[in-house]
């Protein structure tokens, strides 16, 4: 698989044993393994992101998580692609990626790489890099796996319900249940995975306007996914295919809503990718490559109790896409084209909806020296009249234990790339429009540009010891931004005001970050600090950058006592942020209990430990996560829940070898 | 109300002192289950649940230099007004605890333990809107003597003491005594464990 993928992307991967990627595909990446993933305890797919450095993450419920990156806009969208075993694959809706309704089981992962850098990937042109998440692979005949998790965040009250010390209950989590069931022979492999979430956000600041809009008691978010992969040789060459299915049963934080919003969603996803090589030509040894795909998404009100509430919706999306590599030795061509139409109808959609997005791509990599290496991407992409330029340019230097890599990245984007709420309500969509909330929209959505450079230094200073450092820089112009003006009302838990969408909002961001790694003996070990700002630009670009908290730094330690248990520990120092368009919310009590929004989020310092244990020959995974231990006040978003000291307890089976 | 964390400290520090360890056992050599009953130390609801005393009992083997144990009791709460429940107690935990084997083949244990309580209202009319149990997260310490009584079967009294992290958190300590008894573990028990 690994092979595979290197040659698809035409670059070599390599991994090294303290979790560094060294390569021209990803310099500057990040790397996990299963043994790192299962050491830190990780509950959820989500949780891998604390594990990288460069983000910051914000979530409201404590479950569905937004990332802020150096590029675009902050918690607008996350600062990647997904990859899963070299497919593209995608949680999209509306622009927000929720990493959990991927089906893949935690415990199936071997590794999740995150490379940040824009380029080609898996037949697309990726503006802020990819996330890599690459499954065990199966040997031959039939394996199963499947887990079970609880979790519960501390601070109910107990019997304490009945009496003058009543308080109010905290989020719920779980039961989680995941599992898969793989069938390897002869080259052919079909894999059938399902996960099963369950959260109720019940949260004081968050449980009155959680009841105001469903009819669930308890209210709660539920997703389930499954999908069936396969993968088949078909002559000299092979053929992927998948199918995804989601079923959620969501409380959606919409910031156009200003709250929650009840919905239930339905997502199935079908593709299929083809390899074949084409014998040698002029330009070297040729290969194809061709991918077809479509994805339908339907929302619709789920228990509502709010008035006139139809967020109906659906979409239809079709994909093809083709490319022709070339390897001639120290040389690689790779040149190709995708089209993707896509049809909606929904609320206020008077007639369908429908765009098509057509991108032209050609890649050319090279050795001009030994350790140097040179890659150039560059795509065109048009929808209708309207067409932009996409460049980027990787040039990594490796001489003995140092790495040096700068990738330069200048794009233009037109809105149909990602469309979200501000460029469907332009359309028409009038499906998240609720009454207390004016969403004020003067100009459609415009094409923006953004020049992105980014340097990077990695060294190996002693054997186990890895340093790795980066920094980076971005101009942005043309920015679509909702800026939100809120209020509380006495006695109302959901915020009043307006969402104004600012058009040409422009800017520039600094992003630097360094860590060093050592391993000796049973210990690993890590300490980083990563910066993230703004540095300039309109006035709706800095308020948006307000919300980012600026610094981070983390320390973390683990010890594996034998090849079966080990000890995990991590302490994170995460500076506050304010979110401007909240301050009008701030102090007002909020019913039933008059807690408080707050637009300030404070800083904390965050101590998570695990403790993992494999038993049966490592058929049982045995696993107990605790966060917050020091019950800091862990929130990301003014209206958010605060996360208090939580304990998960996990236990997964394998059956049949994974390697 | 004694200090845990104090009488703990204090006793790792004591403990290596001219005390012999369990290194010459190799993990999950020896299980050993255990049963009683456990009484309450002092009151953990400001007044207003009595702690009745109740059952438990745990399985521990030697496990990092130590033994690990799983272990669960079981108590009443009752609070003798109409205006609040009564209420049954389950709590369960997985622990570990450093032991010292001191003269003739007593033993003790100090360690910490990390659990859940659910609470079991009991069922009453007045309180047919409420939440009928909560499940709360614990974690706490002990200290435990051991002293041998014929064959496999040994004696068993231990202090322990948890925290319960509602919002006004709870801390209940309890007396438990009862009896032990050890066993090699099957081979097929070993194998597994291992």
């Amino acid at each position: 698989m690994t092979a595979a993928l290197a040659f698809l992307l035409a670059i070599p991967v390599v991994v090294t044993d303290t979790t560094h990627v060294v390569a021209l595909d990803c310099p500057g990446g990040q790397h996990l393994t299963q043994a790192d993933i299962e050491a830190s305890g990780s509950a959820h797919l989500a949780d891998v992101l604390r594990e990288f450095e460069g983000f910051r993450t914000a979530t409201v419920s404590g479950y569905a998580w937004a990332t802020a990156h150096a590029g675009g806009i902050p918690f607008s969208r996350n600062g990647y692609d997904l990859l899963l075993d070299g497919e593209p694959v995608s949680t999209d809706v509306f622009g927000e990626q929720d990493l959990d309704l991927l089906p893949v089981p935690l415990m199936d992962i071997a590794s999740v790489t995150l490379c940040p850098g824009p380029g080609l990937a898996a037949g697309g042109f990726h503006s802020y890099g990819t996330l890599r998440i690459e499954t065990r692979r199966a040997v031959e005949g039939v394996q199963a796996s499947g887990a079970y998790q609880v979790g519960n965040e501390t601070g109910d009250p107990g019997p304490y319900v009945f009496t003058e010390l009543v308080s109010p209950n905290v989020p719920r989590i779980g039961p989680d249940s995941e599992g898969s069931v793989t069938l390897r022979q002869s080259g052919t492999r079909v894999r059938g995975e399902g996960r099963g979430l369950r959260l109720y956000p019940l949260d004081a600041v968050a449980v009155r306007r959680v009841q105001e809009v469903t009819a669930r008691f308890p209210p709660d978010r539920v997703p389930y996914v499954g999908a069936l992969r396969g993968r088949v040789l078909v002559g000299s060459g092979e053929v992927v295919a998948q199918a995804v299915g989601r079923y959620i049963k969501d409380l959606w934080f919409v910031e156009a809503a200003g709250r929650e919003l009840p919905v239930r969603q339905v997502n199935l996803q079908g593709a299929a990718h083809g390899t074949h090589p084409m014998g040698r030509g002029a330009l070297g040894q040729l290969r194809l490559d061709y991918r077809a795909g479509m994805a339908y998404q339907a929302l619709d009100a789920e228990e509502s109790l709010l008035a006139d509430f139809d967020p109906t919706w659906r979409q239809t999306r079709v994909t093809a896409s083709v490319q022709i590599q070339a390897d001639r030795g120290p040389r690689r061509f790779a040149l190709g084209g995708t089209i993707a139409r896509v049809d909606v109808s929904g609320t206020g959609l008077g007639e369908k909806a429908r765009f098509t997005l057509a991108t032209l791509f050609a890649q050319r990599s090279h050795r001009p020296t030994t350790g140097l290496q040179q890659r150039t991407a560059a795509a065109l992409v048009t929808a209708g009249a309207a067409v932009r330029l996409k460049l980027a340019n990787t040039l990594v230097w490796r001489h003995a234990a140092q790495t040096w890599s700068l990738v330069i990245g200048l794009e233009g984007r037109l809105p149909e790339e990602q469309p979200g709420t501000a460029y469907w309500y332009t359309q028409g969509y009038r499906g998240f429009v609720v009454p207390a909330i004016a969403y004020v929209q003067a100009q459609p959505p415009s094409a923006r540009t953004e020049g992105s450079a980014r340097f990077g230094w990695e060294a190996i200073l002693a054997p186990g010891l890895h340093l790795q450092a980066s920094v980076a820089g971005h101009r942005l112009r043309g920015l679509t931004l909702e800026r939100p003006a809120f209020r509380l009302e006495p006695g109302q838990a959901a915020p009043q005001g307006t969402v104004t969408v600012i058009e040409g909002a422009h800017g520039e961001t600094l992003a630097g970050a360094i860590s060093l790694r050592g391993a000796r003996g049973p210990w690993r070990g890590r300490v980083a600090y990563s910066l993230l700002a703004d540095v300039g630009g309109s006035t709706a670009f800095r308020d948006a950058w307000e919300r980012v908290p600026r610094h981070r730094a983390r320390a973390d330690a683990t010890v594996r006592l034998d090849s079966s248990f080990s000890l995990h520990a991590a302490v994170t120092v995460q500076s506050g942020a304010e979110w401007p368009g909240y301050a009008e919310v701030s102090g007002v009590p909020v019913p039933p209990f008059g807690e408080t929004y707050d637009a300030q989020v404070p800083g904390h310092v965050l101590v998570d430990a695990a403790i993992s244990k494999h038993l049966w020959d490592r058929r049982l995974r045995l696993s107990l996560l605790l966060r917050n231990l020091l019950n800091t006040e862990e929130r990301y978003h003014p209206l958010g829940a605060t996360l208090d000291f939580r304990l998960f307890a996990r236990i997964e089976a394998r059956l049949g070898a994974l390697r | 109300m004694p200090r845990p964390w104090l009488v703990l400290a204090v006793w790792l520090l004591c403990a290596p002192v001219g005390a012999q360890t369990d290194t010459g056992h190799q993990a999950f050599d020896t299980i050993r289950l255990a049963g009683g009953v456990s009484l309450p130390l002092g009151d953990s609801y400001d007044g207003r649940w009595a702690v009745r005393p109740g059952a438990w009992a745990h399985a521990s083997t030697e496990f990092v230099r130590g033994r690990a144990h799983l272990a669960v009791q079981v108590y009443d709460n009752d609070n003798g007004t109409e205006t609040t429940p009564d209420f049954l107690a389950v709590q369960g935990e997985v622990g570990w605890g450093y032991p010292v084997h001191l003269p003739a083949g007593i033993s003790a244990t100090g360690g910490g333990h990390l659990g859940a309580i659910r609470f079991r209202f009991r069922e009453n009319e007045q309180f047919s809107g409420f939440v009928q149990d909560e499940t709360e997260v614990t974690a706490g310490l002990f200290a435990r003597a051991e002293a041998p009584v014929g064959g496999r079967l040994g004696g068993f009294a231990e202090v322990h003491w948890i925290r319960v992290f509602t919002a006004e958190p709870i801390s209940l300590t309890r007396v438990q005594v009862g009896l032990s008894l050890t066993f090699d573990s099957p081979a097929w028990a070993r194998r597994f464990l291992r």
